[in-house]
């Protein structure tokens, strides 16, 4: 186990530091001189040249290389041009938002996800096969984008159910201390009921519009997982030693089936992360998507740099996470393979995958 | 083989969805008394040991006849009834371990689950105590209750599988096909060791097999399933020895032939097997039978079972007779 | 009685749910793409004195702000979007794939060396990385194009690597190898024939996820730019006007993109279904 988990944490910082390479190579292409941008037009070769110095913009391609490298370690993240502000600072002060929004919907999807996936399997009918079918690709087909805007008309605009796009409070309460940044758990934390209910009307649909398409998927996998499970031997094993079928479906079929449905919630995360960025922007969330969109109608390219590098580091240890979790859960995934066939292939829109060991991995 | 019979089944029949697969089955299984039943795929063997344990797949239902456990109707009981008895007092052992055992638990985890179920106020401690007490039983050291089922081989997870079926000390043991899945060596060992630990515990043993050797090795009493149909049933020394029923003939045929040093070719019983749902309405060996008595009498009606010393055989013109004339 | 297997009807049972879903893709190109013939409004001249005009005979999906008619746009915008998407897939697929043969049959070096780009590029999440490519490359429909096929691109050659590691270990590549056989016949006979369901399989799945990332694109500024129809960012024209009880200029290019999605997504899982039966799930992309 310890060799797998050394192997994986290798593997994973060497991800890192070809996405680093990577990005680094990509972001240094982006047309247009960032000092003649902000410098403007009439800007001496002096003063190109000093800003360029300051920004480490001049040198060699690897020493500019080392320097964004080390920068980024040591948490420099630059400043954003559009802003003049240092861009770790509007991510600090950006990311309790979108941490806020992406957990909440993360939990739901998931919890969601797993009892419809228990029910649904637990006593199989046909239709209700269709029915969670189609479901799940509904969800998977819906853009976030357009979901959001959606909700937006009928909930906001035309019943006024729930609060509009107006980010996580109503502007007319009175303000409370920030504590943790979390506005949920300040709110509960300065002991005010209303503010607390505030905000949660306002996570309501943006929770919803980012988590739909994941529920939906998980649900896929899951139930699909949990369907080929379901007829294992193991499980009526279990139910002939005298477990409830109940019992037994949830105390060894989904443990069994929740693997597939792990290995793909590392891409989730990846979802959640670009989704993140759309359903901000529809909703007007102050968090880093936000930023982001911001960002790039600004040509504030800084920001967005940023941003692509943490996704990648965040999205890689991630998905390191769920290796060790699955191997917690699965010993015979702890395996250190010679020559294998790629990591478990993960898709970009996968499908369920119980576990073959069998196959080349 | 004293005493009142544990488990009987009196003309049982179980059907999945429309079509029947067992058809009127006559047993009775006395306490202490290891019975094997032998058949080939599609006999209805399987359904026999589910329907004794209350497990017949969806769909699958008895439609006629009685099973009981010492009298009691076992095919009245409700699902929490059940739960009562499975793993106490009917006990099951799966035919391929690896596949019946939980891949990502412990074989200790598992052997704490069966044991907890009924025993719930058990400590932890107890629990564990119990379960190192099981596998030490069945031949492993206690220190390897933290294993994987993947980590073991074949044979100690069968061995993992009767410790799991006889923790409760159950009146009956039911197991199939035990030992299909292993190789010839490990075969005799685990079979040798479920026939002393149900001896020891004093279970009754009702073995599925299709392998006449394992059964006339292990059993006291052998019974031949065709179709659905029970078509002899006697002591296995002279049920497999001298057997009476055209068919357990065929099969034994084929099986001695192995043994024999000029074999030309393999004697076989002609035609194939009979589908479930699809026997005829007479004897259901009829189309195959080659014994000379055979007449109209066998297509028209189903043969009785009749007793023939200890035995019973479902056939008209049972072998040994003497010839009709 | 034939049982159904999941994911399909039992034989001899017409399969609706997939008879819509080509319907409903056959019917929206051909709608799509003859639409200049029979619905002659433009899809980029302006008219500002008919703007937001809610969905009526004349307009049937209403005007924008700018007064274009939205029917025009859509029909021009699935136009868009479908090429770009069926561009985008086959190039995909067959780069991927052509990567991934490359991979299975090289030597540790080569083998390793792809790999090593393959893990760099998975290192970030799917349409984020399109997006860094389309900053680098700049703005625009094309770049976005091409950074949802890149981006695509590692996910195919890994699915289709462990393909092609899977014959050669079966023995029919070492035995034609060893008999002589030039490596291109290798290929063509053996690896080919073998891989090519795989990857008829990930081309159909990846037409689902680039309509929707460069749809996504779009939303966010970086695909295609004013006045191109494309559903995208048609959808961002309108954002702002739905809060004004003006939904129909997001809602329509939205469905749109719903249809297609969720239906080419359910034809590529019925695909899957026939050619690669023996892998329940897939791998790599749906």
């Amino acid at each position: 186990m310890i060799r797998f988990l050394a192997h994986r944490a290798g593997a994973a910082l060497a991800s890192i530091f070809a996405a680093s390479l990577l990005a680094f190579v990509l972001l240094r292409l982006v047309p247009g001189d960032p000092a003649r941008q902000v410098l403007g037009q009439f800007a001496t070769p002096e003063q190109l040249a000093s800003f360029r110095s300051e920004n480490g913009l001049d040198g060699s391609i690897l020493e500019q290389y080392w320097r964004f490298i080390a920068n980024f370690v040591q948490g420099d993240w630059g400043t954003s041009f559009a802003s003049g502000a240092p861009v770790r600072e509007l991510i600090g002060q950006r990311a309790p938002a979108t941490v806020e929004l992406v957990l909440v919907a993360f939990v739901a999807s998931v919890g969601l996800a797993v009892l419809v996936a228990l029910v649904s399997t637990y006593r199989h009918r046909p239709w209700v096969d269709r029915i969670a079918s189609a479901i799940a690709f509904i969800g998977m087909g819906t853009p976030p984008f357009w979901l959001g805007l959606l909700c937006l008309f009928v909930f906001f605009q035309q019943t006024h159910l729930l609060p509009g796009p107006e980010g996580q409070l109503s502007p007319d309460l009175a303000p409370f201390p920030e504590r943790t940044g979390f506005v949920t758990v300040d709110a509960a934390l300065a002991g005010r009921p209303d503010a607390l209910g505030s905000a949660l009307a306002h996570l309501i649909l943006p929770a919803f519009t980012l988590g739909f398409a994941m529920f939906a998927f998980l649900l896929r996998v899951l139930r699909s997982s949990l369907l080929e499970i379901a007829d294992e031997p193991f499980v009526s094993a279990a139910e002939s030693k005298g477990l409830s079928r109940w019992s037994a479906f949830v105390r060894h079929a989904l443990p069994n089936a929740a693997l597939p449905a792990l290995t793909a919630s590392g891409l989730v995360l990846g979802q959640l992360l670009t989704g993140s960025v759309l359903v901000e922007a529809v909703f007007d969330w102050p968090g880093i998507g936000g930023l982001v969109v911001d960002g790039i109608a600004n040509k504030d390219y800084t920001v967005v740099q940023v941003f692509i590098m943490l996704s990648a580091t965040i999205y890689v240890l991630v998905n390191l996470l769920v290796d060790v979790l699955a191997a917690t859960i699965d010993p015979r995934v702890a395996v250190v393979p010679e020559r294998r066939a790629g990591r478990r292939a993960r898709g970009l829109l996968p499908s369920p995958q119980p576990l073959d060991p069998a196959e080349p991995r | 083989m004293t005493g009142a019979a544990l488990l009987t089944l009196e003309a049982l029949s179980v059907a999945y969805h429309e079509t029947v697969v067992l058809d009127r089955v006559d047993l009775a299984l006395h306490g202490g008394e290891r019975l094997g039943v032998v058949g080939e795929t599609g006999s209805g063997k399987t359904t026999l040991a589910l329907a004794a344990i209350g497990m017949l797949p969806r769909g699958g239902r008895v439609v006629g006849g009685r099973l009981r456990l010492d009298g009691r109707d076992l095919a009245r009981l409700s699902e929490r009834e059940w739960r009562t008895i499975r793993g106490r007092e009917i006990a099951f052992v799966h035919q391929d371990a690896s596949t019946a055992l939980d891949p990502v638990k412990t074989i200790g985890a598992q052997l704490v689950e069966a044991i907890r179920i009924h025993a719930p106020r058990s400590s932890r401690a107890e629990l564990r105590r119990r379960a190192a007490a099981a596998l030490e039983e069945v031949g492993i050291p206690g220190a390897r209750s933290t294993a994987y089922p993947h980590e073991c081989s074949g044979g100690m997870r069968q061995r993992v599988a009767i410790a799991m079926a006889l923790v409760h000390r159950p009146r009956l043991v039911i197991a199939d096909e035990p030992t299909s899945a292993l190789d010839v060596t490990t075969q005799a060992q685990v079979l040798r060791l479920l026939e002393a630990l149900v001896e020891e515990v004093g279970a009754a043993l009702l073995m599925i097999s299709h392998d006449l050797g394992v059964v006339s090795a292990f059993c006291e009493t052998t019974a031949v399933l065709y179709a659905g149909q029970l078509l002899e049933i006697g002591p296995a020394g002279q049920t497999l020895g001298a057997p009476r029923h055209p068919y357990t003939a065929g099969l034994l045929r084929s099986v001695r032939a192995l043994a024999e040093p000029e074999l030309r070719r393999l004697p076989t019983i002609p035609g194939g097997v009979a589908q479930p749902g699809h026997a005829p309405p007479g004897c259901p060996f009829e189309p195959r039978c080659t014994n000379p008595s055979r007449d109209a009498a066998c297509v028209a009606g189903r043969p009785e079972l009749v007793a023939r010393g200890p035995a019973r055989v479902a056939c008209r013109y049972p072998l040994g007779d003497g010839a009709r004339t | 009685m034939s049982l159904a297997v999941r994911g399909r009807p039992a034989r001899g049972r017409w399969d609706t749910t997939l008879c819509v879903c080509v319907a409903i893709l056959a019917g929206l190109v051909l709608v799509a793409v003859t639409a200049p013939v029979w619905w002659t409004e433009s899809t980029t001249a302006t008219d500002p004195l008919a703007a937001l005009q809610a969905p009526s005979i004349e307009h049937p999906m209403g005007t924008d702000a700018v007064g274009r008619d939205m029917l025009a746009r859509v029909l021009g915008g699935a136009r868009v979007s479908l090429a770009a998407a069926l561009c985008v897939s086959v190039v995909g697929g067959l780069l991927g794939a052509a990567l991934g043969i490359a991979a299975g049959l090289a030597g540790r070096l080569g083998d390793g060396v792809v790999m090593r780009v393959f893990d760099a590029m998975l290192a970030f999440p799917p349409v984020i990385f399109a997006m860094a490519v389309t900053l680098a490359l700049g703005v625009g429909l094309v770049t976005a194009c091409v950074g949802v096929t890149l981006s695509a691109i590692p996910y195919i050659g890994r699915v289709v690597r462990s393909d092609v590691l899977r014959v050669r270990g079966s023995g029919h590549v070492e035995a034609a190898h060893a008999l002589g056989v030039p490596p291109w016949r290798i290929v063509v006979r053996h690896v080919i024939p073998h891989v090519a369901p795989t990857v008829l399989v990930q081309i159909a799945s990846l037409f689902s996820f680039a309509i929707i990332s460069v749809a996504a694109l779009g939303f966010i500024g970086l695909g295609a730019q004013i006045p191109t129809p494309e559903w995208g960012t048609m959808i961002t024209e309108g954002s702002a006007l739905v809060l004004l009880g003006k939904w129909w200029v997001s809602t329509f290019p939205g469905i749109g993109l719903l249809l297609v999605t969720a239906a080419t997504a359910i034809i590529a899982e019925r695909v899957r279904v026939v050619l690669d039966p023996r892998r329940t799930p897939p791998r790599g992309i749906l």
